[in-house]
């Protein structure tokens, strides 16, 4: 029985996409260069929250805290930013029905993304920026049953189009808000008991790999090149079917951020940026 | 400053609603809900239907008016059983509070037609162990090897079954006798069996459920044996069986079956082909269900029915009493004519 395959439409649609997203990451900019490139360094401690519910593996919701860390590198351009983003979270999560060691389901999950923005307009202290963003999430959990375990790992490979708005309210002030919705991607998901028709990796459009992320990051400058910073994102991963999983994740994070050179990176760059 | 406060409802939003807008409703954990989840979950993912000629509708009718709002745990458990056992199936079981269920139909009734104490008399210098004791393993009157596999649980230890292979290197032939092995998981088993393979061959297909309707079905997954490890043994190779080899247990029979030196003697498998998932219910019980079924080569679905062996042999109550195995008596006389 072969498994249904995507209309042409459906691949036609991606193709576009993925496209116009290339065109725009790599059309110039329309706004001039207004100072040089600086770079930006962070790392986080991270507090996140996941809900989860794998149909595949319970009909119940799973849910619970876990602690992270991130850390993140951007390279802020007078007409762009690209950057490189790690984050490593560790979720602890019970149902309902917890109790001891059972019914309960730990894990690890590492999310690698790599955004690329262009600025598109700039007024006063607003700065609107889009572009695009290629992120790789592999999730690996231990679900206890009693008296059994199982393994699940599951990996997704995004192509997401973001959009940035970046405020700066005062001169040691920055607050940033992001939007990050898919294109296309890849999932692909390790055999375990009730699944053997993987591992296998499969092209997926939106209907069918859901996800967005939306961040709201303030960082307030408390030296020269120091920044401290405090962010809250959503994010959330979803695929129908045939895994039904989805998987909604909120993260609270604080730490530092080391700034060098380039006035348009903010507040709390350089002397000439204040 | 304006802009600041955009920021914040935008925020309780996101903290308070996400999970409401991705989620539909829990399932409670009263008795109804729980038997009709129950219910459904097999309906969803159990793969034998056919084979097992269970019309799961008729067993809803049967059993659902048994179970109201205010069934007790005792009742709603008791009717739970009720309706898995018409599934037949020994990889279908219940785990509660009130204390764990399995169906062992497959096995019950069954002459046991194994005694390990009894092989022993035909083993010369007696048998040696591995560390974890899964596997034993010595040399029986006239020469042959015997290699015994207790199950194929745990992980880990399938290179085990190279100290068994060296130390038997010089014997002219060798009695594999998996009776009683309950079966484990596959990671183990191709390793071991690959240590009697004498090139790659298909030995059987496995079929996953993957829609909602009992025949839909995943395209087949072909399965092979092949050779595995660095010391083999190829020579000729009686494989025993009996009513209690299951699951795993008959991967490994099938798979060795498949090769022209290795002859099946003994009794029918258990005949449980699946690969069982955990499923679990609101109220804190959960339940395993085989989701898959497999054909063997020969294109024998052997679910419920178990694998036959190339010579049946039974050990009869008096040949048991008297301290007999036929069954390795018939291995010994194959390959001594």
């Amino acid at each position: 029985m072969d498994r249904p395959r995507l209309p042409r439409r459906a691949h036609a649609h991606a193709a576009l996409a993925t496209t116009a997203l290339t065109v725009l990451l790599a059309c110039p900019a329309h706004l001039a260069a207004q100072s040089a490139a600086g770079s930006r360094w962070a790392v986080d401690a991270v507090v996140a929250r996941t809900v989860q519910s794998d149909e595949l593996a319970s009909p119940l919701r799973y849910r619970g805290l876990g602690p992270g860390v991130a850390l993140g590198y951007e390279r802020v351009g007078p007409t762009s930013r690209s950057g490189l983003q790690l984050l490593y979270m560790r979720p602890s999560l019970t149902s309902d029905i917890s109790r001891g060691a059972t019914f309960v389901e730990a894990g690890h999950r590492l999310r690698i993304s790599v955004p690329h923005l262009r600025k598109v307009r700039e007024r006063q202290r607003l700065t609107l920026l889009l572009g695009g963003q290629l992120a790789g999430d592999a999730y690996y959990r231990r679900h206890d049953y009693a008296p059994f375990s199982e393994h699940y790992l599951d990996a997704f490979l995004l192509l997401q189009v973001m959009t940035a708005v970046e405020w700066r309210p005062g001169p040691d002030l920055r607050i940033e808000q992001r939007l990050a919705v898919p294109l296309a991607g890849v999932a692909w998901r390790g055999a375990y008991t009730g699944l053997k028709y993987g591992p296998s990796a499969r092209f997926e459009l939106p209907h069918r790999l859901q996800g967005l992320t939306h961040s709201v990051g303030v960082s307030r400058a408390v030296g020269s090149g120091v920044a401290l910073r405090a962010a809250h994102e959503v994010g959330m991963l979803r695929h129908p079917d045939p895994w039904r999983l989805a998987v909604l994740t909120q993260r609270l994070s604080v730490g530092l951020e080391w700034r060098r050179g380039g006035a348009a990176m903010g507040p709390g760059v350089t002397e000439a940026g204040r | 400053m304006r802009g600041r406060g955009s920021f914040v409802p935008v925020l309780v939003l996101l903290l308070a609603g996400c999970d409401a807008l991705l989620y539909g409703p829990e399932p409670a954990a009263d008795p109804e809900t729980v038997i009709d989840l129950m219910w459904r979950e097999v309906d969803l993912h159990y793969a034998a239907f056919a084979e097992k000629g269970v019309d799961w509708d008729v067993v809803h009718a049967t059993y659902r008016p048994r179970v109201g709002p205010h069934t007790s745990a005792v009742e709603l458990r008791a009717t739970a059983i009720a309706m898995l056992s018409e599934l037949r199936d020994g990889h279908v079981s219940l785990t509660t509070p009130q204390g764990g269920w399995a169906w062992d139909g497959w096995r019950a009734g069954r002459p046991e037609n194994y005694d390990p104490a009894v092989v022993r008399k035909y083993v010369v210098g007696g048998l040696s162990g591995t560390p974890g004791g899964r596997i034993t393993y010595g040399r029986l009157n006239g020469g042959a090897g015997y290699i015994h596999i207790r199950d194929f649980t745990g992980a880990g230890w399938a290179g085990d079954i190279d100290r068994a292979v060296s130390a038997l290197a010089d014997v002219p032939a060798l009695v594999i006798d998996v009776r009683g092995n309950g079966g484990g998981t596959d990671n183990l088993m191709y390793p071991i069996a690959g240590r009697f393979a004498d090139r790659k061959r298909h030995f059987a297909t496995v079929y996953f459920r993957d829609g909602p309707a009992h025949d839909d079905f995943h395209e087949g997954i072909e399965r092979f044996i092949e050779p595995r490890g660095e010391r083999r043994f190829t020579g000729p190779t009686i494989l025993l069986t009996n009513r209690r080899v299951f699951s795993t247990g008959e991967a490994f029979v099938s798979a060795l079956g498949v090769l022209p030196h290795v002859t099946v003697v003994g009794d029918t498998t258990g005949g449980g082909a699946g690969n069982p998932i955990n499923r679990e219910l609101p109220n804190g019980w959960s339940f395993r269900v085989p989701r898959s079924k497999a054909v063997t080569a020969g294109g024998l679905n052997y679910e419920g029915v178990g694998l036959p062996p190339d010579v049946p042999v039974q050990i009869e109550e008096a040949d048991a009493a008297a301290g007999r195995d036929t069954i390795l008596e018939r291995a010994l006389a194959l390959l001594a004519g």
